[in-house]
């Protein structure tokens, strides 16, 4: 596996743990959930640049942004219905990536350039993708404990059922808003590590498409199941490079010419192919496997044992 | 400013503001009788801009046909969408499934626009539809929608599915029929809206987006309920963005702005409403 593949596999990795707590505990679909992303990674590649602060300040610097963002639409969760969030979510992301490409000192319209990478030298990129690679296995191996702890457990009724959680004297509101905050920073801090890996930052790296790739990698493993992340990845990510979808473009070319239409070139219909593919994936996934591959093994694995569900 | 210019910006936003009225009313019928949020609409208008150009620019047919036709197609791509996508999630206990469902869809649809004719701005030559022609379209579109559910037995039955799905059931109603009823109407006046987007600005593959979003806005302000009260607020927008533009404070990001203010207003609403039924509970603890 290439350094490139293993860093962006770790990037959408670690957004994917924040985003699948909203989902698994909270039940809510944080559909602009690539808007903590974004902050946050603007923030560090700000501080840094600007400021020149050294990256581990400024990757906290970007945890934090990412989570007082993520935390916003946590302070409005308490009256809404289903999609009411997920509208709000994605308007949330939207605002971020208009403001983003609105101010002078994140390169506006323009990409910003530049970024200083973690590791110089010929290594740098292999270390790199270490680095983060371990970042993501460290946070995956707490998040599998805070599965098990009382606390997720509570975090789950505040989604399942906040009135039970109110009755035993928790505030379902301030569990909530810690799963926004935890989930938020862990947008953030993916964001943070995005501009180091790639050394440049566009708004456009950050929009709704990718929102759906992070949550598809939570929806293919299991909601709110850490392991399944891992799962979805290598579902979603290496899938994809068996698929030759430039295959597909002389047939499609030959179409829009019969059409008399210009066709694109096939690099761009290729490009175009496995987006739809993604966007395919998720409503089949939603219409077939809403459960997951995780819990789907558990309930075969429990079925096996002659355990209940 | 003088007033002549107060005058063209007022003639913009109302005509920006029709188009929105017409983006606006699919979003609308969908939320209220099905309670779904179908964000597809914006390439299910972008099909209809596309399919109207095809017809009249390469197979040269004359324009009322083409009208025509580009209204059934698009309303048979309305209910193939429902049929195929939504139908198995339609009803779901979790409310955000069909919504993800249809941004799915809405995915699938723009990349293979892109796929097929590629992503630069196309226009249509042989187009020429006039504000007249768009007023007398909303006002038509709101005629059929009026009609159909207040005086036909199909808007009986809508209603009804929509009040309550079961016991239209038990009357023999089957609510199937009615959702890619719904969908097709929707799908249809959704047509309109992408061929005057077009007549003005060509088709691109994410034409219907940003059109969408503005209608999607209006429909939000007005709480996905009131079809006047959306039209209003398409106008609103309509006229905010023209005046917005001309004194270049916010230029395009006059559409977060709106967004952002739609979503507030909404969530806002939600939380007094919860927080109504916890004081009508007896449960409000003063949190």
């Amino acid at each position: 596996m290439s350094e490139t593949l293993i860093i962006r596999l770790s990037l959408y990795g670690i957004a994917a743990l924040g985003a699948t707590l909203v989902l698994g505990c909270l039940r809510r679909f944080p559909l602009g959930f690539i808007g903590t992303v974004g902050v946050g990674a603007y923030t560090a590649a700000v501080t840094q640049m600007v400021a020149g602060y050294p990256w581990a300040f400024c990757l906290a610097a970007g945890a934090v942004a990412g989570a007082l963002f993520g935390a916003l639409p946590g302070i409005f969760d308490e009256g809404l219905v289903g999609d009411e969030y997920a509208v709000l979510s994605w308007m949330m992301a939207i605002a971020a990536y208009e403001t983003i490409s609105m101010l002078e000192v994140t390169g506006g319209q323009h990409s910003l350039i530049g970024i200083p990478p973690l590791f110089a030298g010929a290594v740098g990129l292999r270390n790199t993708a270490y680095l983060y690679a371990g970042s993501f296995a460290v946070i995956l191996a707490l998040l599998m404990a805070f599965r098990r702890s009382q606390a997720y457990d509570q975090a789950r009724l505040a989604g399942l059922n906040p009135r039970t959680l109110a009755q035993s004297g928790q505030s379902p509101r301030a569990v909530s808003l810690k799963i926004h905050l935890l989930a938020g920073a862990l947008g953030g801090l993916a964001g943070a590590l995005w501009g180091p890996a790639y050394r440049s930052l566009h708004p456009s790296q950050f929009r709704l498409t990718e929102s759906i790739v992070i949550l598809l990698v939570c929806l293919v493993g299991g909601q709110g199941e850490p392991l399944g992340v891992l799962v979805g990845l290598l579902l979603i990510f290496l899938v994809p490079t068996l698929v030759d979808f430039s295959a597909a473009a002389p047939s499609l070319s030959g179409f829009s010419a019969a059409l008399g239409m210009r066709p694109p070139d096939d690099s761009a219909v290729a490009s175009s192919l496995y987006q739809a593919f993604l966007g395919g994936v998720l409503v089949v996934v939603l219409l077939f496997g809403r459960r997951g591959v995780i819990p789907a093994l558990r309930r075969a694995a429990n079925r096996l044992g002659g355990a209940d569900d | 400013m003088s007033l002549d210019s107060l005058y063209a910006l007022l003639y913009d936003g109302f005509v920006l503001g029709g188009k929105i009225a017409l983006a606006a009313i699919p979003y609308l019928l969908v939320y209220k009788y099905l309670m779904m949020l179908n964000f597809a609409f914006g390439e299910v208008m972008t099909f209809g801009a596309y399919a109207s150009y095809l017809l009249l620019e390469k197979a040269s047919w004359p324009i009322v046909p083409v009208i025509v036709a580009t209204v059934l197609l698009t309303a048979l791509l309305g209910v193939v969408i429902e049929l195929v996508a939504y139908r198995p999630v339609i009803d779901a206990d979790d409310r955000h499934l069909p919504l993800v469902t249809s941004v799915g869809v809405s995915i699938v649809l723009q990349n293979l626009y892109q796929a097929l004719f590629g992503s630069r701005v196309i226009y249509a030559d042989r187009l020429n539809l006039s504000p007249f022609w768009l007023f007398a379209s909303l006002g038509g579109a709101l005629v059929v929608v009026l009609g159909i559910l207040t005086l036909t037995p199909l808007g009986q039955q809508i209603a009804a599915v929509a009040s309550n799905r079961r016991l239209s059931m038990v009357m023999g109603i089957r609510p199937g029929l009615v959702y890619s009823s719904v969908f097709a109407l929707a799908s249809g006046i959704a047509a309109l809206a992408g061929m005057f987007e077009m007549a003005d600005n060509g088709i691109a593959p994410t034409m219907g987006f940003q059109l969408g979003l503005l209608a999607f806005a209006a429909a939000v302000l007005a709480r996905l309920k009131s079809l006047p009260a959306a039209i209003a607020w398409a106008f609103v927008i309509g006229i905010a963005i023209q005046f917005a533009q001309a004194r270049t404070v916010l230029n395009d990001q006059i559409l977060w702005v709106i967004l952002v203010l739609a979503a507030l207003l909404s969530a806002a609403r939600s939380r007094l409403r919860a927080r109504k039924r916890r004081v009508l509970a007896g449960e409000d603890r003063g949190r």
